[in-house]
């Protein structure tokens, strides 16, 4: 019990840092001095020396709200793993279902308490709150569900322990989950892309809105408690999905080396936000369901991969599986992005995890002929395509790639999709080939099924261009992992074959822009005689 | 050694091409002499193989099949080279090409017709592999030669869809590699001869790709929606080699795996999929053949429906696959004749489209002619071999299911009368006033000639060493 008080009081008290700390960073990147990393403890010691006013329509609520919400912040920040695995205490709210709704709970009177005063501004922030607690909470769920699946029980302790042994084979769905948790975390905590927490003078503003009828010692509370919960949430992504460095006793030295892993993990997770603070634009409220239901899918998609592939725990680190894995999320970053740059940056990156994959083999044979054309793989595909594309987006100044037919949840559903069908039994044949690595192969012919829908959804030549290549990526991957390698020979004539089509589409796509303005095949309607 | 000359000659003369700096007359030279070679050869090796059974060195292999493609792609491409030399002249008389583009031209197409040959000839499933995307590479700049707008989007599309089809078609084919354990080029012969290693659940998996991949490039509806823009923008010699020949080159592949598949599987599983891929696109043509305005298009249609019989036909089996292979053979020579005679009409009318043009008969009194002969041969009119490659089809496939064949017949007389129609109101009628009045050249007819004089021997005689070949490979595939 007394450990449980102490981190619910640890945890209080090192919140207002962290918030400071990303105001700084955020500050740095704007190039701005900024505030002190302890302006937010200042700020909260001069609201609770000030006066307050409540307004005469405000019922109890408005004045028990931000007890109960901090009150439930305390709760929860003593309830999941700080730095032990084990749990404080006999509580028994480890369970991620208690401390996911005792957070509802606080966001609750939030929201009443924001409608409670009757001020418009209020009424439409709760309104608002609602509808993206709401949307939210399916990613959130599912993205925990993902570890408590793969890990057999409920409890954030026992999570993180089982987490922390899981092989780096089976942390493919670990990562899917995270990337689900992370946007759910952006919108829970009132972050950019959803909110700004900086300003309460926009009529876009949700939690600030909420807020705005509290002064004096309840909105220092308010304040406080939003910082605990975004430390909370910070706490869950650093400990459940990356539970490294957590100590198995409550000996002083290892919980001290524990604590300073904690800190750096999450000051890591602390300059991500800033850095997607500075980095992207709010988005329209319409088009923050979108978002949110890309978490559910990414969350959805990692319990379907998790229930699929078999975790057999082993601590060796398996380099080609890890290259596979560069391989298969960049094909599935390039749906995300919208920059050119970017999709042919991670073309490049694509290719060369390819490349190192073919130097292993070559490596092992320490045949020259192998090395030769590993060599002559990197010169085409990484060093001639990265210029050739770096070329053709400067000269023609194409830095947004056009539009995709089907939009970014739509697109996620095709994708998740199609990996659960490499996974499935339609393509044991083709897996089985090599069943040591049946993972990697599910996961090679994912990546050829992704890079054929790449060209598919994408309006521009570029890309359609550069889904092609990474369809060749896609099975030389599977090639290599089933054991299908091709002697010296052939393989150079493969590498020839690219190189004169990278030649020959790069000469379409100019002429295609000299003809038709723009690298938009949707704009090509000469044929429909 | 006759095989390396079939393969020396289009890639000299595309090097020598290379340095020729401005006499026309020296690329002509180069053009005719390489496919006169060519044409040579490939007669010898066709003789030889009749005889001999495979003719084989060392990265090549020619059998049966082999040898009637190596056959037709010489025949062809000597027509459609000869014809190239007085077409392109006259483009270049009226003003539309300059000269660096005509070398351009004719360095493409030696490359493109020594794809082919080494496509056929290869003895390695991915050195095939490498010979088909070659093909694809070397023709995008072919199609997109007159540099229109359409000719662009039509030639992007070309390359997009067929890279991609190719591509699923190389993940197949290595595929086929997996029961062959021993390193080295893994030939044919050495898969063939270790199939009771081949899981028979993979091997069903990987012909799906093949097929589709492959059918991409063969021109198989559904995969077939750049075959008509593609053929229809390019300059005519190249669609009719397109069609006549590439089309064929590209199914041969799917045909050498079909062997290979159904020594593991049986050939119910790859029967039943040619089947059903000859029906869609013996159907589809037959239908979209009344929208087309554009009379090169139409031919492009009807390549797609000729696939079908022939995809049809080897997936009846038996009878059906000595009938597909005639077809290929007729159908090769029916459908350059009538792009070649489309090319005469494009140059008398500068027109594609069909609204535009009338009265070919008595303008361009012998193309005419030719162009409505080409048209009801295509459609199985008694005298053509057509007819019986049809008749025996049908009554190969009237076994297997009642219902293809009758869908098949019905598709048939649909898309004659649709073909005819057309057919019938640019021939006849008052052709209009302005007309390029330019003096074509005699020899302009010499290619038709050849060709139409072949279309009709062969309709009615087959010599021995052919019929050999055709045999031994219809029991082969």
């Amino acid at each position: 019990m007394f450990i449980w008080i102490a981190q619910s009081i640890m945890m209080a008290l090192l919140s207002p840092f962290f918030v400071g700390v990303i105001r700084k960073i955020k500050a740095k990147l704007q190039n701005r001095n900024g505030a002190g990393v302890f302006q937010p403890y200042r700020d909260a010691w001069k609201l609770f020396c000030k006066d307050e006013v409540i307004s005469q329509d405000a019922s109890w609520i408005f004045s028990f709200s931000p007890y109960i919400l901090f009150s439930t912040t305390l709760v929860a920040a003593g309830s999941i793993p700080f730095v032990s695995f084990m749990p404080a205490g006999h509580s028994p709210a480890g369970d991620f279902l208690v401390v996911i709704y005792l957070l509802a709970l606080g966001t609750f009177f939030l929201a009443l308490a924001g409608m409670d005063a009757g001020s418009a501004f209020g009424g439409f922030g709760s309104s608002r709150e609602m509808t993206v607690a709401a949307l939210a909470e399916g990613g959130l769920i599912a993205s925990i569900l993902t570890l408590a699946l793969s890990a057999h029980t409920t409890n954030l302790f026992k999570i993180a322990e089982a987490v922390a042994l899981f092989p780096l084979s089976a942390y493919a769905p670990v990562a899917l989950a995270f990337a689900g948790f992370f946007i759910v975390l952006l919108a829970e905590t009132g972050r950019y892309p959803f909110d700004n927490p900086a300003t309460h003078l926009e009529l876009t503003m949700i939690h600030e809105a909420m807020l705005l009828e509290y002064s004096g010692k309840r909105l220092a509370l308010m304040e406080w408690a939003s910082a605990n919960k975004l430390l909370i949430f910070l706490t869950l992504g650093a400990n459940l999905f990356f539970p490294w460095g957590l100590s198995h006793s409550w000996s002083i030295l290892s919980v001290m080396q524990a604590f300073a892993i904690f800190t750096l993990k999450i000051l890591l997770l602390c300059a991500a936000i800033a850095v997607i603070e500075s980095s992207t634009a709010k988005i329209r409220f319409f088009r923050i369901p979108d978002l949110l239901f890309t978490s559910f899918i990414l969350s959805a998609t990692a319990i379907w991969i998790s229930s699929l592939s078999k975790i057999v725990p082993s601590g060796a680190f398996q380099f080609p599986f890890f290259l596979e894995i560069v391989v298969f999320v960049s094909i599935i970053s390039m749906h995300a992005a919208r920059k050119n740059s970017s999709i042919v940056f991670l073309y490049v990156l694509q290719s060369s995890a390819i490349t190192l994959l073919l130097l292993i083999p070559s490596y092992k044979a320490s045949s020259t002929s192998l090395m030769f054309v590993t060599l002559l793989t990197f010169a085409v595909k990484v060093v001639m395509t990265s210029y050739f594309f770096s070329q053709l987006i400067k000269s023609h100044r194409l830095t947004f790639s056009v539009s995709t037919y089907l939009s970014m949840p739509v697109t996620l559903i095709v994708i998740s999709l199609l990996t659960v069908i490499t996974f499935s039994r339609v393509f044991e044949p083709l897996t089985s080939l090599s069943p040591e690595s049946k993972n990697t192969l599910a996961l090679s012919l994912a990546s050829i099924f992704i890079s054929l829908f790449l060209i598919i959804n994408r309006k521009g030549a570029l890309s359609q261009m550069i889904g092609i290549l990474s369809l060749e990526n896609g099975i030389v991957c599977f090639a290599t992992f089933a054991g299908l390698e091709q002697t010296p020979g052939l393989q150079l004539g493969v590498i020839f074959d690219i190189f004169v089509w990278v030649i020959i589409a790069t000469v379409f796509i100019s002429m295609i822009y000299r003809h038709f303005g723009s690298l938009d095949v949707s704009a090509m309607r000469t044929l429909k005689e | 050694m006759t095989l390396y000359l079939l393969v020396m000659a289009p890639l000299t003369a595309a090097c020598l091409s290379f340095f020729v700096r401005t006499k026309l007359r020296r690329l002509e030279f180069l053009c005719a002499t390489a496919s006169v070679m060519e044409l040579c050869a490939a007669l010898r090796i066709a003789f030889e193989v009749s005889r001999r059974g495979t003719v084989s060195e060392l990265y090549f292999s020619v059998d049966a099949l082999g040898a009637i493609l190596v056959m037709m792609i010489a025949v062809i491409g000597l027509a459609a080279s000869t014809y190239s030399l007085f077409y392109l002249r006259e483009e270049n008389a009226k003003g539309i090409i300059g000269f660096s583009r005509v070398r351009q031209y004719y360095i493409l197409l030696h490359l493109f017709m020594l794809a082919m040959f080494c496509a056929v000839a290869t003895a390695n499933p991915t050195l095939m592999w490498i010979a088909t995307e070659a093909t694809t590479l070397s023709t995008a700049f072919l199609i997109s030669y007159y540099n229109e707008p359409s000719a662009m989007e039509a030639a992007w599309k070309y390359l997009i869809i067929n890279s991609v089809g190719l591509l699923l078609g190389f993940l197949g084919t290595l595929l086929y590699l997996s029961p062959v354990k021993e390193g080295g080029l893994v030939s044919w012969q050495a898969i063939l001869s270790n199939t009771e290693s081949f899981n028979p659940a993979l091997a069903k998996t990987a012909f799906v790709f093949v097929l589709i991949g492959y059918g991409t490039k063969a021109g198989l509806v559904p995969m077939h929606t750049w075959l008509p823009d593609a053929h229809s923008k390019a300059p005519v010699p190249i669609s009719s080699l397109l069609s006549g020949v590439l089309l064929n080159v590209s199914f041969f592949a799917i045909l050498r795996f079909k062997a290979i598949t159904d020594h593991v599987v049986g050939p119910a599983f790859t029967q039943h999929l040619l089947m059903f891929f000859g029906l869609t696109s013996i159907a589809l043509p037959a239908f979209m053949i009344y929208i087309q305005r554009n009379y090169k298009r139409l031919l492009a249609y009807s390549s797609i429906e000729n696939m079908g019989i022939i995809a049809l036909g080897f997936g009846a089996g038996g009878i059906g696959a000595y009938a597909a292979l005639l077809h290929m053979l007729y159908h090769a020579l029916a459908k350059s004749i009538l792009f070649l005679s489309a090319g005469n009409i494009f140059l008398k009318y500068s027109s594609t489209k069909m609204e535009n043009i009338k009265g070919i008969m008595k303008t361009l009194p012998l193309t005419g002619i030719l162009f409505f002969g080409g048209v009801l041969a295509l459609g199985g009119i008694p005298p053509s071999g057509i007819f019986m490659t049809k008749i025996y089809l049908l009554s190969a496939v009237i076994h297997q299911s009642p219902f293809t064949a009758f869908a098949a017949l019905f598709s048939f007389i649909l898309l004659f009368a649709g073909m005819l129609r057309h057919v019938v109101s640019m021939s006849f009628g008052e052709p209009p006033e302005t007309l390029y009045q330019g003096h074509s050249s005699p020899l302009l007819y010499a290619p038709f000639v050849f060709l139409a004089g072949l279309f009709i021997i062969l309709s009615v005689y087959l010599p021995a060493p052919l019929k050999q070949l055709i045999e031994s490979a219809a029991s082969k595939y």
